[in-house]
């Protein structure tokens, strides 16, 4: 520690560190706030105190309920990660204890029968599983890239197949947490049990037997579709959520709230409606409300695709519904003001039309954004059929499925303001 | 030549509280802070080839902490610190003397530990649980400012417990006696 903390030093750290906490600081107390963090090593050294008093306590908390009722027949998040790698459970304290979340069950081996793109398997012990071997508990399958794709295969004829720029871990036999992305299950129906279990965060799906089911876990939210028979999905405290039949989906928030619904059909129209606030699950980018309408801006944020901080605009992930069918005469409108001419993009992520296929790619408009005058707004018109000169255009046919959009003005702040985002085919409303 | 898997697993473990309190320092959600602790670890193994040694594993590992933390936080729609504060504290949890080392670690343990009821329980309720001040004070029919002040009240006891302890038990890992 490189300075130790002043013991005369007077209560209001204290009282700022609490209310900070709480996100309930006046203007006036964030400026002090800033003004003594900046300023004073001291006071940074006792903030950072506070911080690991914090942390201590809400781990001794959670130790102290994990002893009073353990839970039995149920995977902590604890004992998941033993498996992630020798002792990692040993020091993942109590933060994580009470978290349950999959159910014994058994199931044979998985392998690693369809790669495309760059595809990691990776052993418990940091070794690659090259395609064919058993994969073992411990290990992680991961793609990398908008057209990578991977199908494990068990020897009943169930199916998994994890989509681009997804990661799975195998927590125990039959066992599948999904860490990020999108997998789709196709699980044959077993003489007893669980054939299978696929799991994320925040809910757990079981009851998979004869079911076909797509499985999506971005940072905010899962979002479980169910395309044949029925899967039952519960919260990681074994809480049953729902019951999904054939053709709904549900989704689950990190804090628990869910939504079930019929899967709805993709549109060929869609335009973003800036009168309302964002989406809950908006990735990136922020609305205002300008004396000439609303509009959404991009921010800063660490772009893992390029390891960088970047400027972008992400709506939220809806692998699932989907936004909007893109056909090559498709037209993508986009009004926006920019306060200085830079490079620039405007991405969008496709899958096939059947959620059940990994296949996705990318359409990319990459010609950048011009400057317009003091209150002036300039329209983008770009034909779907244009966006398909780069190295990630899909593969497969049209219609395709848009799941997520993307502008990204790389490092530089150009002052964009999006007001008008327009999916539409000629002749159609959104014109 | 990047780490070996259990080497990352290793050091990242040996460095697990001060890249929780890191990330908990921003989305001020223990429980967040552990998620992206987890989400780290199992980005170092995917990335490890990358990584020269143990130094520049700390560094990454608070640097993606920190990157997730934020993007977490700006979701939450939490006022932020600024860049500038964060940059200082990023270069301070990155000092080799860390957090205070395994002794500071311990004794605040043992301090915590050593509570009464009352003050484990406000403490569970405001950092295990995530409370509000405003929904610990319903539910201790108090106000808010007075949960506040109590709070406040016990991050400085913990400090001066703390500092006894250390100024008793110099040596790791021995237990002392009550404060």
């Amino acid at each position: 520690m490189s300075t130790p903390p002043d013991p005369d030093r007077s209560p209001r750290l204290d009282e700022l560190f609490v209310r900070y906490w709480d996100d309930a600081l006046t203007d006036a107390e964030a400026a002090e706030l800033e003004r003594r963090l900046t300023a004073d090593p001291a006071d940074r050294d006792w903030f950072r105190l506070l911080t690991l008093q914090a942390v201590t306590a809400a781990e001794l908390s959670a130790v102290a309920r994990a002893e009073a009722a353990p839970p039995p027949g149920y995977w902590t998040r604890r004992r998941v990660l033993r498996y992630l790698g020798a002792g990692l459970a040993a020091s993942v304290a109590a933060g994580v204890v009470g978290r349950r979340w999959l159910p014994e069950a058994a199931a044979p081996p998985a392998r690693l029968a369809l790669a495309r793109g760059e595809v990691k398997v990776v052993a418990q012990d940091g070794t690659a599983v090259r395609a064919g071997e058993p994969i073992r508990p411990g290990a992680m399958v991961s793609t990398h890239g908008p057209n990578s794709w991977a199908m494990l295969a068990c020897p009943d004829g169930t199916s998994v197949a994890l989509a681009s720029d997804s990661a799975l871990t195998l927590a125990a036999a039959g066992r599948w947490l999904l860490l990020r992305g999108n997998a789709t299950a196709d699980v044959r129906q077993p003489a007893a049990g669980d054939p299978l279990v696929l799991a994320t965060a925040v809910a757990t799906l079981t009851g998979l037997g004869g079911a076909v089911a797509t499985l999506g876990h971005a940072a905010r939210a899962t979002e479980v579709g169910v395309y044949r028979g029925r899967v039952i999905v519960s919260a990681p405290s074994g809480e049953r959520l729902a019951v999904l039949g054939q053709g709904e989906m549900l989704t689950v928030g990190s804090d628990g709230d869910h939504h079930k619904q019929s899967i709805p059909t993709t549109p060929d129209e869609f335009a973003w409606d800036l009168t309302r606030p964002l989406p809950a699950g908006w990735q990136v980018g922020r609305r205002e409300v300008a004396a000439d309408g609303p509009v959404v801006r991009p921010e800063f944020w660490f772009d893992p695709y390029h390891q960088a901080e970047m400027s972008q605009i992400r709506s939220d992930h809806q692998w699932a519904k989907g936004f909007f069918r893109l056909y090559p005469d498709s037209v993508v409108r986009v009004r926006y003001r920019a306060e200085q001419a830079g490079p620039g993009q405007i991405c969008f992520c496709v899958r096939t039309a059947d959620t059940r296929s990994p296949d996705t790619g990318m359409l990319e408009y990459n010609r950048g954004f011009e400057a317009t005058g003091p209150g002036g707004w300039r329209w983008l018109e770009v034909r779907a059929a244009d966006l398909l000169a780069n190295a990630h255009a899909p593969k497969f046919d049209p219609p395709w499925v848009g799941f997520l959009v993307i502008f990204n003005t790389y490092k530089a702040d150009l002052g964009l303001k999006v007001a008008e985002f327009r999916v539409a085919r000629p002749g159609g409303a959104g014109r | 030549m990047g780490l070996e898997p259990d080497s990352v697993v290793q050091l990242l473990l040996r460095e697990r509280l001060r890249i929780v309190a890191a990330a908990a320092a921003i989305v001020r959600d223990v429980h967040a802070a552990d998620d992206l602790f987890q989400q780290v670890v199992l980005s170092a193994l995917e990335h490890r080839s990358r990584i020269r040694d143990a130094d520049h594993l700390l560094a990454w590992s608070l640097r993606t902490a920190r990157h997730r933390a934020v993007d977490l936080a700006r979701r939450k729609q939490l006022r932020p610190l600024s860049t500038e504060v964060l940059d200082l504290f990023e270069a301070d949890w990155g000092d080799p003397a860390g957090s205070g080392g395994p002794d500071r670690e311990e004794a605040l343990r043992r301090c915590v530990g050593r509570l009464g009821a009352p003050a484990r329980d406000l403490l569970r309720m405001k950092y295990f649980e995530g409370l509000t001040a405003v929904t610990i004070a319903a539910k201790l029919r108090r106000t808010a400012d007075a949960v506040y002040q109590s709070l406040s009240r016990l991050h400085r006891s913990l400090r001066d417990c703390v500092e006894r302890e250390q100024a008793r038990q110099p040596v790791a890992g021995v237990e002392g006696g009550r404060p």
